[in-house]
């Protein structure tokens, strides 16, 4: 991946050949999920489901309120446990008991409450629960610093210095430093649950760059979205959930918007 | 640090160190013997033993949790320091050792039940603060106990000397002030204790447990309490039952004044340091003006609803601060960068 522009280019451009190479990558899934089920005594939430990241793809998981999205990312983010089937990382199946474990084995998940602490600065928000030390107990604020900004830079976003509590910031920039905190623990799967839902437009535009830059970086990306003109511009990919089931797993490259909306509501499928 | 958040923590704590140097020059030309070296080294006294409670104080409010029981620690280490060196015929240093042992289990009981129990912290102290006063007082029988002058231990010098005309629980206090300075800011610790009562939830997210590092500061201020009481013992010779009674009202202004928020991550030694001036210099600044004893405590009230009042509008965010932007154009410029 790392032999595509990075700069900035069409939508429709970019689409088509992200889609091509990451046909060349598609042998090997980096997550795939098979049969997930998960109930709520006789309710079952989720049913069935079968996912699969690849590396360098951004897909997007889209479905009604209700359809099971919640529920399949809890799965994969170690917070809930699947009633049925089975998680692989790289084609071993793994157990995904706690967040720390899921976090761990490299899936960084950006929940809508980004879990930042807003009177810290953007650095100790970055290294949060991996702070650099010096003998084990001195806190290396020099060190956390650099690093710091040398993540954002990497990322291109553009951000206060990186000394600026979170206080400051607005949604779009708390977002970037909550993606960033997901790559900065090498995870190579992100999973981002609806990071453009409280912003403006052109915050938008900067989350989206974003998840762009994650794309070309090489990681998974599993983005959560109500928004069809946001999915468009930036997945490769969409995955379709209707009442726990999934309905759809389409290239959209190869669809357009009025038929994914059809598998979102159901509607003469 | 950013020039402009280097300028908004200053304007806060700029504004309680003009508060306290206001009170100084307002006692200065109205109290007489204000000036004294002997009364502004028993400010200095007071001050002291409100940090050495008062500064791990602020370590347990930044993680976001308090504690109403350190009053009747205080009291009843105290009291039990007395209790081992007359009844027991303890070494007093040995003695002192147990205060602060006892204090520690009293600290470590309040986090237990606070994290393991999840009791809110308030509640669960309160009750302490209760108990604790009542076994100092059923221990006395609620009598003073006095350590004569027969009693001959280092410890008393330790606890009650001068080096030069410096008060030896001045120098202590000192070297605490120091020591949390140091972890608060320089330290994996002092950053996860920002990090749990910041956002408990997000550091449990990204690793950090907050109910040990709670655990931790409840430990270390119950372990401050006994060493405050076994100091107190040591330096007056007396072991009474009613020490610290009302103390932790006079503690918790000195940290709050000191802009420690309630409700957790916010906080520094500092700020403590010259809150504990303010409320010490109030205290004895009162009495030497000649107003009543009990009217003290009326003013010591009126400054911490005053200083949580004006709280909101000194934090960063707030109107003070949204002024201050407006006045600096430049920096408001460097918040939305654009790309």
């Amino acid at each position: 991946m790392g032999l595509l522009d990075p700069a900035p280019v069409l939508p429709e451009a970019c689409e088509v050949s992200e889609v091509s190479a990451a046909d060349a990558a598609r042998a090997v899934p980096a997550l795939s999920a098979v049969g997930l089920g998960k109930s709520y005594g006789r309710v079952a939430a989720l049913d069935d489901v079968g996912l699969e990241l690849f590396p360098g793809e951004v897909t997007a998981l889209l479905g009604d309120n209700g359809a099971g999205k919640s529920t399949l990312i809890s799965l994969l983010s170690g917070v809930a446990q699947p009633s049925a089937g089975e998680i692989a990382l790289d084609g071993r199946a793994i157990r995904l008991d706690t967040p720390l474990a899921a976090r761990a084995a490299g899936i960084a998940t950006v929940f809508q409450t980004l879990a930042l602490i807003e009177d810290r600065s953007i650095a100790e928000n970055l290294f949060l629960g991996r702070e650099p030390v010096r003998f084990g107990f001195l806190l290396d604020r020099g060190r956390m610093n650099r690093e710091a900004q040398i993540v954002l830079d990497r990322l291109q976003v553009s951000l206060p210095p990186v000394t600026m509590p979170v206080r400051y910031l607005s949604g779009g920039q708390r977002q970037a430093i909550a993606v960033a905190r997901a790559v900065l623990g090498g995870s190579r799967i992100v999973i981002l649950d609806e990071p453009t839902a409280a912003l403006g437009v052109r915050e938008t535009g900067k989350v989206l760059d974003l998840i762009r830059q994650l794309r070309g970086g090489g990681a998974a990306v599993l983005l959560v979205s109500h928004n069809m003109e946001n999915v468009f511009e930036v997945a490769d990919r969409a995955v379709v959930l209707r009442l726990g089931r999934k309905v759809a797993d389409v290239r959209l490259a190869q669809s357009s918007r009025a038929e994914i909306v059809r598998h979102i509501v159901g509607g003469g499928a | 640090m950013n020039a402009y958040v280097s300028r908004a923590l200053l304007s806060r704590q700029a504004a309680i160190l003009l508060v306290a140097i206001g009170l100084f020059v307002g006692f200065a030309a109205n109290a007489p013997h204000f000036l004294e070296p002997r009364t502004q080294f028993e400010i200095l006294r007071v001050t002291a033993f409100s940090l050495l409670i008062g500064l791990p104080l602020t370590m347990l409010v930044i993680a976001g949790e308090v504690d109403l029981s350190i009053g009747s620690n205080y009291g009843l280490t105290s009291v039990l320091a007395a209790i081992a060196i007359i009844d027991w015929g303890w070494n007093p240093w040995a003695a002192a050792a147990l205060a602060v042992g006892v204090g520690g289990m009293v600290g470590l009981i309040n986090g237990l039940a606070v994290v393991k129990l999840k009791v809110p912290s308030f509640i669960l102290t309160i009750g302490m603060l209760s108990l604790l006063r009542g076994l100092a007082l059923v221990l006395t029988m609620g009598l003073s106990i006095d350590i004569p002058a027969t009693v001959e231990s280092s410890f008393f010098a330790f606890a009650g000397g001068q080096i030069g005309p410096v008060p030896a629980q001045v120098l202590w206090a000192g070297a605490a002030f120091a020591a949390t300075g140091f972890v608060l800011h320089h330290t994996l610790f002092g950053a996860r204790l920002y990090a749990t009562g910041g956002n408990a939830r997000a550091a449990l997210q990204m690793g950090v447990d907050p109910g040990r590092v709670k655990i931790w500061v409840f430990v270390l201020l119950g372990l401050a309490c006994g060493l405050t009481g076994a100091l107190t013992t040591g330096w007056l010779r007396l072991g009474a039952p009613n020490t610290g009674t009302g103390g932790e009202l006079a503690i918790i202004a000195a940290v709050i004044i000191g802009g420690a928020a309630l409700s957790g991550g916010v906080g520094t030694a500092t700020g403590t340091l010259i809150g504990a001036l303010i409320v010490s210099m109030l205290q004895i600044g009162l009495v030497l003006l000649g107003v009543q004893g009990n009217w003290v405590q009326v003013f010591v009230g009126v400054l911490i609803v005053v200083a949580a009042s004006i709280e909101p509008h000194l934090r960063p965010d707030g109107a003070l601060g949204e002024w201050l932007r407006g006045l600096r154009p430049t920096a408001t410029g460097g918040l939305h960068g654009d790309r």
